[in-house]
């Protein structure tokens, strides 16, 4: 009687304590201070929008470009192949899905510098070490690649390689971008079911 | 006296318990529970501060410039403590961080870089923690798009 | 092992000889219990003898307060612990043939394993039928597949159903726990069977 009487009391108390602490079934980051800053203000996080205007044109499937930005803002403009995680429900549901494929580069985009990096620095803090942002967001790619421009008599073989890789992207956006609503719909919810295949396991 | 003697061995685990609760409560050096309510400011947009507004903060505030290279940076900036982003978790500086009573202003070059320690040091805790930026239209986007509605011409 | 694991890096046979550690401490407080007695594990549902509530629901709540305690204090990652996906009607209906056999044959699946350790000729044939059962399951899966499979309400934590805080969940769980502990030792008294004694 007297042990049960005495284990019964501490578990009692603990519970107690329990339900007084700051506990929650959301998420948390798990990547210890330190290590989290190094990988921050690691170089390799961040992609030019040329190395991204090459994973366009190579319609290369193991990149998944993120896009950061309202619905509304994403149906009107879109990197061709992005999908859509709006950044207020990045912590949300289950994101984790799309980004813990270990399979995938995943790219985060917005209009410019904030959104992308806070997604970025949430994502690393979760552990997801495949993540990444594209530099500039939207706006740097449309004025690097959209207005992309070339002037002068002469132009280097880099330039040169450049300038086809943006020519090319260009197209490929405009033309994506382009499509009427309904067909630009369904390739965008294609891409989704493909997101979610990826992810593996029984079903 | 007695119930103490009586119950010795239950007081002594659920005061270990309790304090080691307390001592991980009270810490500042891992990140807090709940990632979404560290990460709200951002979805709110509340926490970027531009230099007009700089003066309606109230309280003592710390401003840390994040830069490696501070010579070419505006006096605003200078009067304030420069912590390369780097170190900012290492004894020295983020004893002045944690010791400060008032708002803390983030200021770099780079918006990025503000902008991912930021992250760092709200999701460690922090609460008055602002990141001092002058283009409030960074995530504006700035272009039109002409789509391109002509049929393609037959070749 | 999720605590220790996080603080230190562990090949991957260490873990695997944890675990092996952690069943034999298991089999072996089953055992030590009085789990391998079918008259035991039937005294659950006759009333006459509660040990078995005891035992498990202790051990659920040790584990509960542990694994919140230890996500606290960072070195339980909780989003990586499974949880189980909820069918509705797959578990009515699966928790109805549990129940009857568990009765009927006075075993379940863990304790069933104990008692064969020891022996028990019943406890063989029982676990003959559970294999039976589980191939008779998979030969027949696709006529069942729709009762299986229906009503998917994805892993359900309680505590997020009803909006409270996991902590308070367990709280109000030990506290629910205490009481059911209190109303087995009554009923144990109003059940009792003198004939039926710890020997056997």
């Amino acid at each position: 009687m007297n042990t049960r009487e005495k284990f019964s009391i501490v578990l009692l108390c603990l519970g107690f304590i329990l339900a007084l602490l700051p506990l929650s079934g959301s998420r948390s980051f798990t990547v210890k201070p330190n290590e989290l800053l190094s990988e921050v203000l690691d170089d390799n996080t961040y992609l030019t929008v040329d190395q991204v205007a090459k994973f366009i044109i190579s319609e290369d499937s193991s990149v998944q470009i993120i896009d950061l930005r309202s619905p509304e803002e994403f149906k009107t403009v879109n990197i061709p192949g992005s999908i859509n995680i709006p950044y207020s429900e990045l912590l949300d549901n289950d994101s984790g899905n799309i980004l813990n494929n270990g399979k995938t580069m995943n790219i985060f985009y917005s209009n410019g510098d904030f959104d992308s990096n806070y997604a970025l620095s949430i994502a690393r803090g979760l552990n997801f070490k495949n993540t990444y942002v594209m530099k500039g967001g939207l706006n740097e790619w449309f004025k690097t690649v959209m207005n992309s421009n070339f002037t002068g008599e002469t132009i280097t073989a880099r330039e040169n390689s450049l300038f086809e890789a943006r020519t090319r992207a260009k197209k490929m956006f405009t033309e994506m971008n382009s499509l009427p609503d309904s067909l630009k719909l369904k390739f965008i919810q294609s891409k989704h079911i493909a997101a979610k295949k990826l992810d593996g396991g029984c079903e | 006296m007695e119930i103490i003697k009586k119950y010795k061995e239950v007081i002594t685990v659920v005061l270990i318990v309790l304090i080691l609760v307390l001592i991980r409560s009270l810490g500042v050096n891992h990140f807090k529970n709940d990632a979404k309510r560290w990460a709200e400011p951002t979805i709110k947009q509340s926490n970027t501060i531009t230099i007009e507004h700089y003066g309606t903060l109230p309280g003592k505030k710390l401003v840390i410039n994040l830069d490696k290279d501070v010579s070419g940076i505006s006096q605003i900036t200078m009067d304030g403590q420069n912590i390369p982003a780097d170190s900012i978790l290492s004894k020295k500086y983020f004893k002045i961080i944690r010791k400060h009573d008032g708002p803390i202003l983030l200021f770099s070059s780079e918006t990025s870089v503000s902008a991912r320690i930021w992250m760092v040091l709200s999701q460690m805790g922090f609460d008055n923690i602002y990141i001092l930026n002058n283009n409030t239209d960074n995530e504006v986007f700035k272009y039109k798009f002409r789509p391109d509605t002509l049929p393609e011409p037959e070749l | 092992m999720g605590p220790i694991s996080s603080l230190i890096t562990m090949p991957e046979w260490l873990d695997l000889l944890i675990a092996l550690l952690i069943g034999i401490g298991f089999g072996f407080s089953l055992e030590q219990a009085g789990f391998s007695s079918s008259r035991k594990l039937a005294g659950m549902f006759y009333g006459y003898d509660t040990t078995v509530i005891k035992v498990f629901f202790t051990a659920a709540i040790v584990a509960l307060i542990g694994s919140q305690l230890l996500s606290y204090f960072g070195l339980l990652n909780l989003n990586l612990v499974f949880v189980n996906e909820f069918y509705v009607a797959a578990s009515i209906v699966g928790g109805v043939i549990m129940g009857a056999g568990f009765i009927m044959g006075g075993f379940c699946p863990g304790t069933g394993l104990c008692a064969l350790s020891i022996g028990k000729i019943d406890a063989m044939v029982f676990f003959a039928g559970g294999l039976t059962g589980a191939f008779l399951f998979a030969e027949t899966y696709p006529l069942i597949q729709n009762l299986a499979n229906g009503s998917y309400k994805g892993p359900v934590k309680i505590n997020e159903v009803l909006g409270i805080s996991p902590g308070l969940f367990a709280f109000l769980l030990i506290i629910a726990a205490a009481a059911m502990f209190w109303i087995a030792e009554v009923a144990e008294k109003k059940f009792a069977r003198p004939d039926i004694t710890n020997e056997i």
